[in-house]
Formats: C-alpha cells, sequence, structure tokens
C-alpha cells in the first residue's frame, strides 16, 4: 500500500469532517465508508477477517467486534508493518486487567473530529474564548485526556490549562471554586462523572456557598460510577453540579465516547427523562442484534455499532459491547441513541474507572 | 412395576420449557428421558420433621428438580420449598411437586429472581424456619447462603463445578469423536455436567479437529444456531466478542492452551474445545489447582493411567464419553452428594 493511498483517504476524511454541512452530506457519508471499507478489508489483517468482497452498500459493511482491540494489534499495516510509531491510546482497562490499544498514525482526523463535534453539535461558539478547568489527572495513553488537551488547547488561549486533580483536597478546592467565583469569561469545566462527584462531596463537606459561573459557561460529564459503588443517581448530581455553579441544566452536557473511537457523543439537559446522546454526521450508529448484525426492529435494544470515519487508522467499522435503545423525538425527525449499559459479563471500562485508579491509587 | 420418570410431561410442558428458557424443545425431552426412576428404587417416607429450603441455580435441566424429587421421596421432610433460578426450572419442580409429593408434606415454589424474593416476609419466614438449605449455585449464591448455617440448621452447598474430558490421540477414533461431541453439543455447554474441554494427549494431527467440526457441522450446527438465536441480546454480544479471543481452528472447534484459565470459565455456546497436551503429567497442575471444583471427567475405560491420576486427586466422578451429560440416578457428580442429605 502506497502512503499516498491512504493520505489521500485520510485528507477526504478530514475534509468531509470539517466542511460538510451535516444533513446533506449522508450520500458523501456513504462513499466515504465504502472507500475505507476498501482499504481496511485490503491492509488491515485484523479486520480483513470479518470484511466481505466488494460492496455497494455501507450499511451493509461488517462490523468487528469492539475486543480485537484488546487481543489484536489493530490499524492498516504497509508491507509486513503498520506505519507506526504514532500515537497509541490505551483504555482505562478493566477490573479483569486487560487494556484495549487504539493505535493512530497521526490524529489529525481524531483532532477534527474533537473540534468538529464541538462546534456543530455543542456549538461551542458561543464565545471566542472559555477559561478551561479539567478535572483530571494527567492520564498518559488516555484518549480523554487528549481529548481535554485538545479542548483547552483551542479554548483557552491563554495557555492556562488547569489540571485538577485534587478533588479531595479540601484546600485546593477550595481555591478552586473561589478562583471560578471571581472569574470573568465563560468557564468550560470537563471531568469525569467520578471527578465530578469527588468535587461536590468535598464542597459539601466544606459548606461552600452556591456561586455563578459566567454566563455561557458550560460543565461536560463524561464516564459512569465504572469501579465505584456510587450511591447517587447521575440526572442528582448534575442537578447539585448545576445547581452548585449556577449553570443551566441545557448547559451541562454529557460526552459518550470510548477509546477505541475517534469521535464523541453528546447529549444535553439532564432534565430529560433519559440520557439522549447524539452522534455527529461522520458517524453512524445502529442498534443490531450481534450474531446476525441485522438492524434490531424499531423501539428495541440491540448492540450498539458504529462507523466512525474518524478511526481511519484502526477500524471505522465497530461492533461495542453496550447496549442501547433509539429515542425518536417528539416531532418524529431526530433520533437520539440511549445507553442501557453494559452487555452482561462485559468487563467494566471506561474514563471513570481510570479516575478511580488513580485516586484508590 | 412399570418405568417411571422423574418428571412427567403433559403435552405442554416442553414447548413451555422452551417459550420461557434457554433451551430448545429437543434438549428437554432429551433431559428428561435420560432421568427415569430405576426399578428397585427404595423410597422412604418416615417423618423425619426436616424443613427443607432448596434454591436452585441456572443448572442443567432438571438437576433441581432431581434434588427435590429425591427429598421428597428419601427424607420424610414436613415441608420443601424452592426457590428456582429460572422459569423453565420452575415449571419441571412443579411438575415434580404436583406428582411426587407425598400426602400431608407442605410445598411451596418461588419462581421469581433472587433480588425480590429478598423483600418477601414469607421467603425470609421460610429460611428462618429450616432445618436444612440445599443450595445450588456460583460462588456469590455459596457466600450469601453459607452463613445460615447453624447449631439447629444444616446448609448443603453444591457449589461451581465443572468438568472435562482426557483421551490420547492414539485412541481416537470417528466413533470416539462422536461421543465427544454429543458431550459437547448437549445443553451447550451449560451446567457443570458439560465439558469446558477435552485434553488431547500425545501428538495431534488436526485432521481430527476437521473430522470434529464436519461433526459438529452435520450434527449439531443447526441446534447450536437455533440456542445462540435464542440468546438475549446481552448474552450474544458476548459471544461474539468471547469468539474473538477464542483459538476457533474449525467452525465449531477451539483449540486452546492448558493453562489459560479461560478453559475453565470462558463460555462455549455449544463449540468444542480442546487442549493439547503432550504428556499426562502436564494434567496433573490443572487436577492439584481445581480438585475440589471437578465434578466429573470422562476418560476410556481402558485407560488406566489416566483413571488412577483422576483417582489419586479424588475426582468425584469418572465416566465415558457420551455419557458426561447423563450421570446414572444413583451416580455421584457433586463432592455434596444428595442421596447423603436426603438419607439421614
Amino acid at each position: 500500500m502506497s502512503n499516498s493511498r491512504i493520505n489521500e483517504v485520510v485528507t477526504k476524511v478530514v475534509n468531509y469532517i470539517n466542511e460538510s454541512n451535516s444533513f446533506a452530506y449522508q450520500e458523501e457519508f456513504g462513499k466515504l465508508a465504502l472507500e475505507l471499507y476498501d482499504l481496511h478489508r485490503e491492509f488491515n489483517p485484523v479486520y480483513a477477517k470479518y470484511a466481505k468482497g466488494p460492496l455497494t452498500d455501507w450499511r451493509e459493511i461488517p462490523l468487528m467486534p469492539i475486543s480485537e482491540f484488546k487481543k489484536s494489534d489493530v490499524g492498516l499495516v504497509i508491507g509486513s508493518q503498520m506505519p507506526y510509531p504514532g500515537v497509541e491510546f490505551h483504555s482505562s482497562g478493566t477490573t479483569q486487567g486487560d487494556k484495549s490499544k487504539h493505535r493512530m498514525y497521526d490524529t489529525e482526523a481524531y483532532r477534527a473530529s474533537i473540534v468538529r463535534g464541538l462546534k456543530t453539535i455543542v456549538e461551542l461558539d458561543y464565545a471566542p474564548q472559555y477559561r478551561v478547568v479539567l478535572l483530571t489527572p494527567k492520564l498518559p495513553h488516555s484518549s480523554l485526556y487528549y481529548m481535554m488537551q485538545v479542548v483547552s488547547d483551542i479554548y483557552d488561549p491563554r495557555g492556562i490549562r488547569e489540571e485538577f486533580d485534587g478533588m479531595l483536597d479540601p484546600l485546593r478546592v477550595r481555591d478552586l471554586v473561589e478562583g471560578l467565583d471571581e472569574e470573568s469569561e465563560p468557564v468550560l469545566i470537563f471531568g469525569t462523572s467520578l471527578a465530578f462527584y469527588d468535587l461536590m462531596e468535598t464542597i459539601e463537606k466544606l459548606e461552600l456557598k452556591n456561586i455563578t459561573l459566567p454566563q455561557g459557561s458550560l460543565l461536560i460529564e463524561t464516564g459512569g460510577w465504572k469501579g465505584r459503588d456510587i450511591q447517587i443517581k447521575p440526572v442528582e448530581l448534575s442537578s447539585k453540579v448545576s445547581n452548585f455553579f449556577g449553570v443551566d441544566s441545557m448547559d451541562c452536557l454529557r460526552e459518550y465516547s470510548m477509546s477505541e473511537l475517534s469521535s464523541q457523543l453528546w447529549a444535553w439537559d439532564y432534565n430529560n427523562e433519559e440520557t439522549r446522546y447524539h452522534a455527529p454526521y461522520w458517524m453512524n450508529y445502529r442498534l443490531v442484534d450481534p450474531l446476525s448484525q441485522t438492524v434490531v426492529p424499531k423501539g428495541e435494544s440491540g448492540i450498539i455499532a458504529f462507523v466512525d470515519l474518524a478511526n481511519v487508522w484502526s477500524c471505522p467499522f465497530v461492533l461495542t459491547e453496550d447496549m442501547g435503545h433509539i429515542n425518536i423525538s417528539s416531532s418524529g425527525i431526530l433520533e437520539s441513541l440511549v445507553l442501557e449499559g453494559r452487555a452482561v459479563n462485559a468487563p467494566e471500562k471506561g474514563c471513570s474507572l481510570t479516575y478511580a485508579q488513580t485516586v484508590d491509587n | 412395576m412399570p418405568r417411571q420418570w422423574i418428571i412427567n410431561p403433559g403435552p405442554d410442558l416442553v414447548q413451555n420449557c422452551a417459550d420461557v428458557g434457554r433451551f430448545l424443545e429437543d434438549d428437554y425431552r432429551l433431559a428428561i428421558k435420560n432421568n427415569s426412576i430405576p426399578m428397585g428404587f427404595e423410597e422412604s417416607f418416615e417423618p423425619s420433621g426436616r424443613k427443607f429450603v432448596i434454591i436452585g441455580a441456572r443448572s442443567v435441566p432438571i438437576a433441581t428438580a432431581k434434588s427435590v424429587f429425591l427429598c421428597l421421596r428419601l427424607a420424610g421432610p414436613e415441608s420443601v420449598v424452592i426457590k428456582t433460578a429460572t422459569e423453565d426450572e420452575g415449571f419441571l419442580v412443579q411438575n415434580v411437586l404436583d406428582h411426587w409429593t407425598p400426602e400431608g408434606v407442605e410445598t411451596e415454589l418461588f419462581s421469581i429472581g433472587s433480588d425480590k424474593l429478598r423483600d418477601l416476609p414469607e421467603w425470609n419466614k421460610r429460611i428462618q424456619e429450616a432445618t436444612d438449605l440445599v443450595v445450588f449455585g456460583g460462588e456469590d449464591t455459596v457466600k450469601a447462603f453459607v452463613e445460615f448455617e447453624n447449631r439447629k440448621r444444616n446448609v448443603y452447598i453444591h457449589g461451581p463445578k465443572f468438568s472435562f474430558g482426557v483421551i490420547h490421540t492414539k485412541d481416537l477414533t470417528m466413533s470416539k469423536l462422536g461421543d465427544i461431541c454429543f458431550d459437547f453439543a448437549t445443553f451447550y455447554g451449560e451446567g457443570c455436567l458439560s465439558p469446558r474441554f477435552v485434553v488431547l494427549v500425545g501428538k495431534l494431527d488436526t485432521n481430527w479437529l476437521q473430522e470434529a467440526s464436519a461433526i459438529m457441522q452435520v450434527e449439531y450446527s443447526d441446534q447450536i444456531s437455533e440456542f445462540r438465536n435464542k440468546l438475549p441480546m446481552a448474552k450474544k454480544s458476548r459471544l461474539v466478542q468471547e469468539l474473538v479471543s477464542a483459538n476457533v481452528v474449525y467452525k465449531h472447534i477451539r483449540l486452546e492452551n492448558i493453562n489459560d484459565p479461560n478453559i475453565i470459565t470462558g463460555e462455549l455456546f455449544g463449540d468444542v474445545r480442546f487442549v493439547n497436551v503432550n504428556t499426562l503429567s502436564e494434567l496433573k497442575p490443572l487436577l492439584a489447582h481445581w480438585r475440589s471444583k471437578i465434578s466429573s471427567v470422562a476418560c476410556l475405560e481402558d485407560d488406566k493411567a489416566t483413571r488412577q491420576i483422576l483417582k489419586d486427586k479424588d475426582v468425584t466422578r469418572i465416566c465415558s464419553f457420551g455419557e458426561m451429560q447423563f450421570p446414572h440416578f444413583y451416580e455421584q457428580f457433586d463432592p455434596v452428594d444428595d442421596f447423603d442429605i436426603y438419607c439421614q
């Protein structure tokens, strides 16, 4: 395989992510998916096991079980070698101790996906800049941490990157809250659910008074409760956090992704009965029967499968171990994804697990 | 006296079981057919005053039902209360209660999930009154009930177990291979009597694996597909992800390493799993480590070397290939034998 052919496809994908106009480009999505399919069935030995012959409909593209990321080095191979070193992300691990590896030769498509996703779905252009606070310690090989850094680089031009890993430290929490109380620019606080939980626990212990962040501030929460026995409903936590910081429920966002993917799904308004995630236009999700890979009837639960064009280097066609169902808006037009949790016996994973491991250690 | 069965099915029983249970109609028929009551079975109805609570698990069909039958016909109980883990097992146990409950014995069947059960006052009352608790289940269930033992109450634990087979490659024949495939395909790897793996001792000709695959495809592929399609979505997902990690050498045939813990814990969903070792002595560490969890081991009747090793490790049941899933009525396959519990 020549580098030029990869570059050509990567460029097309990046252009599509950066320049397309959302709903008008479904046809282009299909073409790109098929182009990636051809590339991967030919030059990705792990995916090749699942591929069929040439296809004309992208919906028929076979999916690769996500556990291949644990078992194998998934990705395009030039000659007898993978075109690495590039970057390698690891999943936050599981309670069973095995981790996924997600390799990318470069992060161009990944970064495009992060930035464009924030702009098109979250519409993160209310303010030219934010003060970005990352509720996380430094996590090498974490795709979430990488994403947080990208967000910080773009939206905090002062170069202040607040990596706040002291959510249980009363002095640091007091300093953080007092600092934020004096902030005049909108603030973007990005952290895992567990990090927000610990932060709020400390705030309550300190009996700090509620503050009101500047208008346009955003809270982004990701991950679940993996690895920790937390007795609070997600909506209660979101409500506590938004009340304390004086942020409207519509500006409290949840992000869902995994280290094996390059794109993110976003949800807003925790007051909804269920958290409804929206995917960017370069990412298709569907609910399938994992044995037949056929789409389950509308309204039924199924295993979530993704076609993520930004996964150019590893594998864009991923069958996860998560279950979900589709919510259809009252207008009958807008579909969103509702997560139902991990399939039975699937090992726990997720961003909050990394955070829990860090804290517990 | 005509031949009698533990379960006496009406016209709809197997269909009803298949509608709500994991298995197919033919699987329930097979299980019922292989659980007849031997001629000369001596019952005992002398009142013992014992109050039993039997807690079933997701085992092979009829395991709980047979335990209930033995309790009713041997222990002279005052009362027998049963909790089944699955709805199909509930139907089978109800059938036993309908046909085999002696006059004056109080019975009650709870066929609901454990979570809901804990909140039922009548269930908690039954547990407190029990003189004997018989518990089938995995580690969690065992932990939950073992603490109920006191000077007035016995707790008998049928804990987690597994089975496997051992055969020398020089002894392989098409007929033996057929028996091995039957053991794996029957009940699709579910329950403690299903083999988790068969150890092939000696130099392996992979043609045997290919032959095994052919047998599986011709004889069992349709049933396995039907069984797998019937799995709940989450289990299907588990199967797909598990197949990625498994070393599938031919369709329905896995070849894995004896030191891989997955050979004990990983689910087969109807596949056959072989492990290949050079000598019998490579089996000894596994036997030493797992001896308390081994239920049945299949080997050839004239394989004295293997039988000796198994006897040295006090393996509960040594049987033939093709019979792994169907112990004889009196045959013990659990370190805690039901006959010992009920014949006191």
